[in-house]
Order: structure tokens, then sequence, then C-alpha cells
């Protein structure tokens, strides 16, 4: 069995959209499924009007290739993935993660998918500035890396968010 | 004594805008001991800061992996400060 392609990227160019239309999916895969992740314009109840991530980028590309890795190994050494995840200043409505995945099948496609986008939220080294209409920001405060443990994502879907404390800053 | 880098992130930046700091190390010493050496430097380049817990939660890297205990840290590392992360 031909091992399947990962690949993984962090830009501060706008996500390129076309790339799921060109991946070149092997013809033994009958499914392909993409999370985008889009920036929203409200949180905690204040309006956003832009975020700016921050990101250490070579642990960051390396957490990926993993989090791919191990998803190979639970559906499918032949799936494909990729992950692109922006960095930098991004506007509502922009995408702000892309997480493409192929396989014989769907459900491992859809599996995969979920799996990648759930553990970059936790294990990947990213963060988050929201800007709000009034003129305050504040840094997102998210899931404690030396606090990781593994989880299963049936018992916890829809746990992972980025809400809660944050640190408020004054307008810029 | 040696001096090891530890480049910082996310709400650290408003601490630090540059995202560097010096840390000295008169010996090789454990995690909890780098972060209270951290939190002290942060301390007296900006006394703003006060957010021990964003230290105490914040993980230490190379470029390659996250440090765990028992990790030495000694001046041959070039370092990284994670505070809670947020992707996605």
């Amino acid at each position: 069995m031909k091992s399947g392609r990962i690949s993984v990227q962090v830009t501060t160019e706008p996500i390129p959209l076309d790339v799921i239309s060109e991946w070149p999916a092997p013809n033994a895969h009958g499914a392909m499924n993409v999370f985008m992740g889009l920036v929203r314009d409200l949180n905690l109840g204040k309006e956003v009007i832009a975020i700016e991530y921050d990101c250490f980028v070579p642990l960051c590309e390396k957490t990926f290739q993993i989090i791919a890795q191990e998803a190979q190994e639970k559906w499918g050494l032949d799936s494909d993935i990729l992950i692109i995840h922006r960095h930098g200043h991004i506007k509502v409505g922009e995408p702000s993660v892309l997480v493409l995945a192929t396989s014989k099948h769907r459900d491992e496609s859809y599996r995969i998918t979920r799996y990648v986008i759930e553990e970059i939220k936790v294990r990947a080294p990213i963060w988050k500035k929201e800007f709000y209409k009034d003129g305050e920001t504040n840094w997102v405060r998210g899931h404690a890396l030396c606090q990781h443990r593994k989880v299963d994502h049936h018992e916890t879907r829809g746990s992972h968010t980025c809400g809660g404390q944050v640190h408020t800053h004054g307008p810029r | 004594m040696k001096q090891v880098e530890v480049r910082l992130f996310g709400a650290f930046r408003r601490y630090i805008p540059d995202g560097r700091i010096q840390i000295t190390l008169d010996e090789p010493c454990s995690i909890p001991v780098f972060k209270t050496a951290l939190f002290s430097q942060l301390q007296k380049l900006n006394p703003e800061f006060s957010d021990l817990n964003l230290v105490l939660e914040s993980a230490l890297a190379d470029e390659n992996i996250i440090l765990t205990e028992p990790s030495v840290i000694d001046a041959t590392r070039q370092l990284a400060l994670l505070p809670p992360v947020c992707g996605g």
C-alpha cells in the first residue's frame, strides 16, 4: 500500500482555496472532506473586527505533521492530509485554517478532519489576539500545553473552545 | 554564568513586544526553577507584569519538542515560552 501524502503549512498569505479543487487525490480515494475555520464576528459578547495569530512556526509545523501522522495511523496510512493555518492579521469572515483529507471511503475522511482540527486547537503553538469594534484587544487564553493529555473526541465533542479568561488591553 | 535566550509569544508580547528575553543561569536547573527566574526577569523588564499564573501555565519548548519534567535547562538551548494555545 502506498503511503498517503501529508502537507502542512503556516502562512501569512490568504489560504488559497484552489488547493481544494487541485489536490491530486489518488484514484483509489473515493472521498474528500474539508474543514475550514473562519474568523467569527462575535466572541464572549464582544464584536470582533479582526484577529491576529501569533505562531511558533517551526514547532507548529512539526506538531501539524505529528497530528496528521496520528490520524493516518488511526484511519488509514494511505489517506492524504493537508493542513494550512494562517499567521498574522486576518479580517472577520476570512479563512483561518483549512484541513483537507482524502481517503478510500467517506467515514475515514470525516474522522481525520475532525481529529486534526480538534488536536490543532489544543496542541499547536498558535495564539489568537482579537480586535474589537470598541478599540480593545484581547489575547485569548486557551489550552495549556504543559497540561495537555489526549482526549476522546467522541466524548468531548465540541468541548474545545477558545473562550474563557482573556487578557484585556486598552484601545490601540 | 551563562545566558539563555527565551522567545515569547501570545500574551507575553503585551509586556515584551520584541518577544525575546535573556535569562542568566549559574548552573543547569529544573523547569520550575527556570520559570521562577523567567517571572522575575519579566517583572524586572516590565513592572506591569504580575501574571504568575500565565508563566506557570506556559510550556517551555525548543523548535522540536515541548519540554517535560524532569528536563534540565542549560545554556546550550534556545528556548520558547508558550502560553496556553488557541489555534484553529
